[in-house]
């Protein structure tokens, strides 16, 4: 019960040196990580999913679940030596075991042989009468007009915020803003660079919306600055900025559970696709409720306790406590 | 007459939102309750019976999706007709394939993407839809036929190029199948007869092209076997006949029978032979020409007419994305999904129903309401549910909540003050809708930017979250204001305990706020004094924020003494 006490009182803005420590560390693990696994290039430090490479992937299930030798002989006998085959205990999220295989892009005629060849030497599992047999085929081009597409959104969206916090708070609010945004940002793609995690399309929306979230209850939290500013003026800017948070807290952590529960359900009970999406966005709205505290609030403290009156009122209250 | 039932029925929900907005500025509470269940009645009405309002998208119903990326003949990005123009015969394609929910839509430019949801054997329709079905009719002769038949590739491109084709076109052809003057055919091996496959080049351009054609059917040859029959437009026919005279002709100068090619998308469909014995063919064949290519079966021959019949497409399509979901894995998704959802929103319920009790319980109630809203709207409009779909629907209950939250938490702050309820509820909703709108707004502005510029899948996730965002501020503020200043007219609602306020938090708020003001009036009187250091700074901003009782040894020791007094 004392801590829930404390982190009402806790003054924030006197420890920031250890918060942004604390971004810097597992940011700084993640870079390292995506350039040690990238071989010296970041782009390359992720676990790229089809989408963003070129291939076919095929999911199956049979009959009678094959050995992994049995299906990689019968694969390489249809003319795919290359493939990569995996045996997964779930096909996509039913409790099936199956395989997975990658091969390079094949076209109709040759998805025909090959399912083909599958059923022929295996035959494919058809329980109520479908096939549990699923395709994925990805050509050179796709991938990258997908990669280009989403970074042209993250930008154009930064840019957008930038000029909206700026209209309705000021600059100083919008840097705060936008680097709690990159810092979230950075924090998904580094953890999922250690983890090794498959980056989809899912993962895409799910980071674009982790901007969104983050930037809503960062929104929050200015505002109650905003308000409390004229109230407060002749307190030291990073009191105030305390008193602000510490007014807003229980919403933030109460939003946060609020919305982490749901995720929490889909990452536990959602198929393969979701939890894919679920992870993103539990990593996303855990830095975000995190960044709003500990990274956009500072930085605005710093910002604007540079301006002269807040400087005055910082000295005044320093030497007050001595 | 559905048509104008729906417009009806959206002209009526415009209205009623229009009502309840007004209502809300005239607190007229009781005339938002009604507008809201009028809506709510307006989604029932879209959603059930929800097996067949709701539309699923392949990921969770099963099917086909395939992205085409789109190239001319001479591999240039095709104009925004012909590409029109591609859609239209795609269409008509897959109308043909009997798929009832299918989407063909344009994406970039020169992209087009396909889903069919549902479809049961999605490799017949891959042979169908992506077909350029590009005919093509070819005199068997040395001169339309520099090269052929030869075993492979390789070696028909051998011999064009010793005859002096260019290197550049060799190149093209073996790429392409077609170049300038040439074109690359395939006759597939026929494991019947036994017979293997060979290559062609033929002189461009053939003797007849698709153009002649005005419609094929699927149909049984004179050996009882499957084939497709070709009529001919009025001047195909008349094209069909000087062809087929001429090969008469020569055949009878030859003494040796002669051949034309049917060539369909590079692909020798079939190879006809002209009986020159035959007096009656002396004058050419008016009527038609048949497909009959061997071992047909008798599907082959009803897809091969479908794709005759909507025409050849202007463009060639390369696939650039296929993705094919068995019906048990998109079940199986959406059952999990639908799962997750319900617990999340169960857990949500709970905890929204712990914390702020009564308030709660009005929150809840109004989730529920934006459940079935979002819903509604989605079968009305309609919107294709898919997972991310899902996932964002699940990810607003969150928003949802989120706006209540938000309002909540300044009602309670307001009681904290010694507010009574009633006003609370007032204030609560007048400063927590500005900070609701900023950040909605804000999020609105993501999802749009996400909406306009990535690809499918992130599509459909942002689309749900703006639905989801608008409804939300329906439900989250004007609906639970309403309730609430329903519900102040009741005595029990004065009570700060419903809300989860404790007496003693009232208190120690406002002994707090006392202190403030005797802190900023010691603060003014330094002031006055012009020593302009702020006496008690530390002290007074503990004391405003701390809603429990302070710790800490000086400070514990005044809000005490000032309690005392109070007492």
């Amino acid at each position: 019960m004392n801590f829930f006490r404390r982190i009402y009182s806790f003054d924030y803005m006197g420890h920031k040196r250890y918060w942004f420590t604390l971004s810097a560390i597992i940011i700084g693990a993640g870079l390292i990580s995506l350039f040690v696994k990238g071989g010296g290039n970041p782009v390359k430090g992720l676990n790229y999913g089809l989408e963003f490479k070129e291939g076919t992937r095929i999911t199956v299930a049979f009959q009678k679940q094959p050995t992994l030798g049995d299906v990689r002989q019968t694969v390489s006998a249809a003319g795919y030596p290359d493939a990569q085959i995996q045996e997964t205990p779930n096909v996509s999220g039913t409790n099936v075991k199956g395989f997975q295989i990658q091969t390079t892009t094949l076209s109709t005629t040759e998805q025909e042989k090959f399912k083909q060849a599958l059923n022929d030497a295996f035959i494919i599992a058809k329980p109520s009468g479908t096939e549990m047999y699923n395709l994925q085929t990805v050509g050179a081009t796709f991938g990258r007009q997908v990669v280009s597409s989403s970074i042209k959104a993250v930008a154009i969206a930064l840019l957008l915020i930038l000029l909206y916090v700026t209209f309705r708070f000021q600059w100083k609010f919008a840097v705060g803003a936008i680097a709690a945004e990159v810092h979230d940002l950075l924090v998904v793609v580094g953890i999922y660079s250690l983890t090794g995690r498959e980056v989809t399309t899912a993962t895409i929306a799910a980071v674009l919306t982790i901007l969104g979230y983050s930037l809503y209850d960062t929104v929050i939290v200015f505002d109650r600055i905003r308000e409390n500013q004229p109230k407060l003026s002749r307190m030291p800017y990073g009191d105030m900025v305390n008193v602000s948070l510490w007014e807003t807290l229980t919403r933030s952590i109460n939003t946060t559970v609020i919305v982490v529960l749901p995720v929490l359900c889909l990452e536990l009970f959602g198929g393969a696709t979701l939890k894919d999406f679920a992870f993103a966005l539990l990593v996303g709205i855990i830095s975000g409720a995190y960044s709003s505290i500990f990274v956009a609030s500072p930085i605005v403290t710093v910002l604007k306790e540079r301006e002269p009156q807040n400087r005055k009122l910082k000295l005044a209250a320093r030497s007050d406590q001595r | 007459m559905t048509g104008t039932l729906n417009i009806a029925i959206w002209i009526a929900t415009a209205l009623t939102i229009a009502l309840a907005l007004w209502a809300t500025l005239r607190r007229k509470n009781w005339v938002v309750m009604l507008c809201m269940v009028v809506l709510v009645g307006i989604s029932l009405y879209f959603i059930i019976p929800p097996s067949t309002k709701t539309h699923l998208g392949l990921d969770l119903q099963g099917g086909l999706e395939i992205v085409y990326q789109a190239k001319t003949a001479d591999g240039k990005v095709p104009s925004s007709t012909q590409l029109d123009q591609t859609i239209s015969i795609l269409d008509r394609r897959v109308n043909g394939l009997g798929v009832t929910e299918s989407a063909i839509q344009k994406q970039g430019t020169d992209q087009v993407s396909v889903s069919l949801p549902g479809v049961k054997d999605p490799q017949q329709a891959l042979k169908i839809i992506g077909k350029t079905a590009q005919l093509e009719f070819f005199k068997d002769d040395p001169q339309s036929r520099p090269v052929g038949p030869v075993a492979s590739k390789d070696a028909a491109l051998k011999e064009l190029q010793s005859q002096g084709a260019s290197k550049a076109e060799i190149q093209q052809l073996s790429t392409d199948g077609a170049s300038a003057h040439y074109s690359l055919v395939q006759s597939p091996a026929d494991p019947v007869s036994g017979q293997p496959e060979q290559w062609y080049v033929y002189k461009l351009p053939p003797a007849m092209t698709g153009a002649a054609v005005s419609g094929a059917r699927a149909g049984f040859g004179s050996d009882g076997k499957p084939n497709v029959l070709i009529d001919f437009t009025s001047q195909g026919s008349k094209q069909f006949q000087a062809v087929t005279r001429e090969l008469y002709r020569s055949g009878l100068l030859k003494n040796q029978p002669q051949t034309f090619a049917i060539v369909l998308d590079n692909v020798m469909e079939s190879d006809p032979m002209i009986d020159y014995t035959k007096p009656d063919l002396r004058d050419g064949i008016s009527g038609g020409a048949e497909i009959s290519g061997g071992n047909m079966t008798l599907q082959e021959s009803k897809d091969l007419a479908l794709v005759l019949n909507t025409g050849a497409l202007p463009v060639k399509l390369v696939p650039a994305f296929q993705q094919q979901v068995s019906a048990t894995l998109g079940k199986d998704s959406l059952h999990q999904g639908l799962i997750a959802g319900l617990i999340g929103l169960g857990l949500v319920l709970i905890y929204m129903l712990i914390y702020y009790r009564f308030l709660g319980l009005v929150a809840d109630l109004a989730l529920i309401v934006y459940g079935i809203l979002l819903w509604g709207l989605f079968s009305a409009i309609p919107v294709t549910l898919t997972l991310p779909g899902i996932a964002g629907m699940i990810l607003t209950i969150g928003v949802a909540a989120d706006a209540n939250v938000v309002i909540f938490e300044r009602i309670k702050e307001e009681v904290r003050h010694g507010k009574t309820v009633r006003s609370a509820v007032n204030s609560g909703y007048a400063r927590g809708f500005k900070t609701i709108l900023d950040a909605n707004i804000l999020t609105m502005l993501t999802a749009a930017v996400i909406f306009e510029f990535a690809t499918a899948s992130p599509k459909g996730f942002a689309f749900t979250l703006i639905l989801g965002v608008l409804v939300s501020m329906l439900t989250a503020v004007l609906f639970t204001r309403a309730m609430l200043g329903v519900l102040a007219g009741f005595a029990f609602f004065g009570r700060p305990a419903f809300m989860g306020v404790h007496a003693g938090q009232i208190e120690a708020t406002a002994a707090a706020e006392d202190r403030m003001g005797a802190s900023r009036r010691r603060r003014a009187a330094a002031r006055a004094q012009g020593d302009g250091a702020p006496v008690a700074v530390a002290d007074s901003t503990t004391a405003t924020a701390a809603p429990a009782p302070p710790s800490g040894g000086r400070r514990t020791s005044t809000s005490r003494k000032k309690k005392k007094k109070r007492r």
